[in-house]
């Protein structure tokens, strides 16, 4: 779908106080969803849906991401974050694996990575029983105090893989 | 030359060092706490790291943090500013071991210097004028107390060994007195410093608080700049200061730029530092403290000499020479600086913390603001309360305090309470016109409100 014709149709759908617009047609299924707390989410959504390729996949308000965009930012995943400065790095010493991976079900108080400065490491500890999602920093970058390392999702203790 | 400085400080003086780095083609790394993530010095500087939450202590009091962010960076240099590490023995044994140049004088001489009693005994082998007082520390249990009270003569002060900026300080007017002076002096010297050990000295009424500011290399070579008159002071803290002072004549400055020198030389000086000397009516001076340092009021030694004082500093550090040496630098008319502090002066200085909603800064000629501050800027809660430094340059005394009553007039800072009305008070004010101003001035002539009249 032309950029122009999107802007059109986003044009018409600001202009109403319509809550839900769903566009059909030749296999483009677009869905716009008014977010209750955000009037003018114009921007956002514009340019993601100019992003959509126009290849037939349906793409509607219900897989989240211009709702998601209407209500501003995205909530803020849960994150370990350093607690000092120094230099990052994934496991407690250079011939090691990393202490932990993608999936990686960690206790409260389970090392999770080590910072290294002025030559001494420092264990990363993980503050609560999670689930690392992903690491936010390659190994052997630096870091600074309050950098998320660890992207992650609560768990509890007891699967925990210590 | 070092290739890039970590400023291992905030606010304007984090400003002005990184502004004399860039302008000497040095890079900059600026750390900051985390309320300071939008603060000036960390837009200004090449590179930024977070070292820690808003408490000093944790962040940039944190040795270790601010250590391993030179080394992520790759900065070979630290220049500590003034306050926070600036002093801390301890942090400049840590650079050295650490292979980073400590950007002020050995940790030899700022160990020397801080010692406030081992520096009076220095000063007294170096044939520098102290006042007459207790030899170290003092305690209640000492029987020949009052006797040394006696000797010295009343009033004395009770002084913190630890101390500066007015904490677990005493003025005691009689013996009776004495006694339990020395005990609150030592509960707050205890609690502001860790150490409670106290001192007393001669009390010196009408004194002025004069200081020279000196510039030293590592060969030896040691030059004392015009002298700088910091009399209006607020319970010990200063909040106007002048170059020329416009009580010495020559032949005092000549007296005093010497003994200033062999202090620096006493305890083999390096880079910029102040000695402070207490001045009472008779033209007399003594020794009070050297400021191993950059000072706040740096800025008028520089409008008056031309000197960037920040850049010698960095320049001294890292091993150049002093090319000038003359005993009298001539100091080029006068400059006078107000200290803007978020303080309510109407309701007994009490900070006054929150966004800056409007600035509109004074402008030349002869006028320059030193601040971190741009509108939309929320002042911390956990740091000092200085705002900005007003210096103004003049012709003459006259014109210079013209000058800044001008530029005090169009200095607007909407959003927090300032110091602004306290200062152009202290500028109309007779006293301090005719140059009469006593270290006692702001308590005895600016304690109504500042609606009030005189």
């Amino acid at each position: 779908m032309p950029k122009k014709r999107l802007e059109e149709i986003l044009e018409f759908v600001r202009s109403t106080d319509l809550q839900e617009v769903v566009w059909e047609k030749k296999g483009v299924h677009i869905s716009f969803r008014r977010s209750a707390i955000s009037a003018a989410p114009a921007k956002s959504t514009d340019a993601r849906a100019s992003q959509n390729p126009s290849n037939g996949q349906p793409r509607s308000a219900s897989n989240g991401r211009p709702a998601q965009s209407s209500t501003g930012k995205p909530p803020e995943p849960m994150t370990i974050k350093s607690t000092m400065v120094g230099t990052f790095f994934r496991s407690d010493s250079p011939n090691r694996p990393p202490l932990v991976v993608e999936g990686t079900q960690v206790a409260s108080g389970q090392p999770v990575a080590a910072i290294e400065a002025m030559k001494i490491m420092k264990d990363v500890i993980a503050p609560r029983a999670c689930r690392i999602v992903k690491a936010l920093v390659a190994n052997g970058h630096p870091v600074e105090y309050g950098q998320p390392l660890f992207e992650v999702e609560p768990g509890s203790d007891e699967n925990a893989n210590v | 030359m070092f290739k890039k400085v970590l400023i291992a400080n905030r606010g304007e003086i984090a400003v002005r060092i990184i502004r004399a780095c860039r302008e000497m083609g040095l890079k900059t790394v600026a750390v900051h706490s985390e309320p300071d993530r939008n603060s000036m010095h960390v837009k200004l500087a090449d590179e930024s790291v977070c070292i820690g939450p808003g408490p000093s202590s944790e962040s940039y009091l944190n040795i270790p943090n601010i250590i391993s962010a030179a080394e992520i960076s790759g900065a070979d240099a630290i220049h500590p500013g003034y306050g926070f590490l600036s002093e801390n023995t301890y942090f400049a044994d840590v650079c050295e071991s650490c292979h980073i140049h400590f950007i002020g004088p050995s940790k030899e001489a700022i160990e020397r210097m801080g010692d406030k009693a081992a520096a009076r005994e220095t000063m007294r082998k170096a044939g520098v004028p102290i006042v007459p007082g207790s030899d170290g520390p003092i305690s209640v249990d000492d029987a020949g107390l009052p006797k040394l009270a006696r000797k010295i003569g009343y009033p004395v002060i009770v002084k913190a060994v630890a101390g500066g900026g007015g904490r677990g300080m005493r003025v005691v007017a009689n013996e009776s007195e004495l006694f339990a002076a020395i005990e609150v002096a030592q509960t707050e010297a205890k609690k502001a410093f860790g150490n409670g050990d106290v001192y007393i000295e001669k009390y010196i009424e009408k004194p002025r608080h004069i200081e020279f500011q000196i510039v030293a290399d590592s060969k030896g070579r040691v030059v004392y700049l015009p002298e700088r008159e910091c009399s209006i002071q607020r319970r010990h803290q200063k909040l106007i200061e002048e170059s020329p002072s416009p009580f010495v004549d020559s032949s005092l400055r000549r007296k005093m730029g010497k003994a200033a020198r062999r202090a620096a030389e006493a305890v083999d000086y390096v880079t910029v530092g102040t000695v402070e000397f207490l001045v009472d009516v008779k033209g007399d001076f003594y020794f009070l403290e050297m400021n191993t340092r950059i000072q706040v009021e740096h800025t008028v030694t520089e409008m008056v000499t031309g000197l960037d004082l920040v850049k010698e500093q960095i320049r001294l550090a890292a091993g150049e020479r002093i090319d000038y040496d003359r005993d009298d630098y001539p100091a080029r008319g006068h400059a006078i600086e107000c200290r803007i502090n978020a303080e309510d002066p109407d309701h007994d200085f009490r900070p006054s913390p929150g966004t800056i909603t409007q600035l509109i800064l004074p402008g030349p000629p002869g006028v320059r603001v030193d601040t971190h501050l741009y509108t939309g800027y929320t002042i911390p809660t956990y740091y000092d309360s200085l705002l900005a430094k007003l210096i103004v340059h003049g012709d003459n005394r006259e014109a210079a305090i013209r000058r800044m009553q001008r530029a005090l007039s169009e200095f607007k800072i909407e959003g927090v309470k300032t110091t602004i009305p306290l200062l152009s008070r202290v500028m109309d004010h007779s006293v301090f016109q005719k140059g009469e101003a006593y270290t006692d001035f702001i308590g005895k002539y600016m304690t109504m409100s500042t609606n009030g009249n005189k």
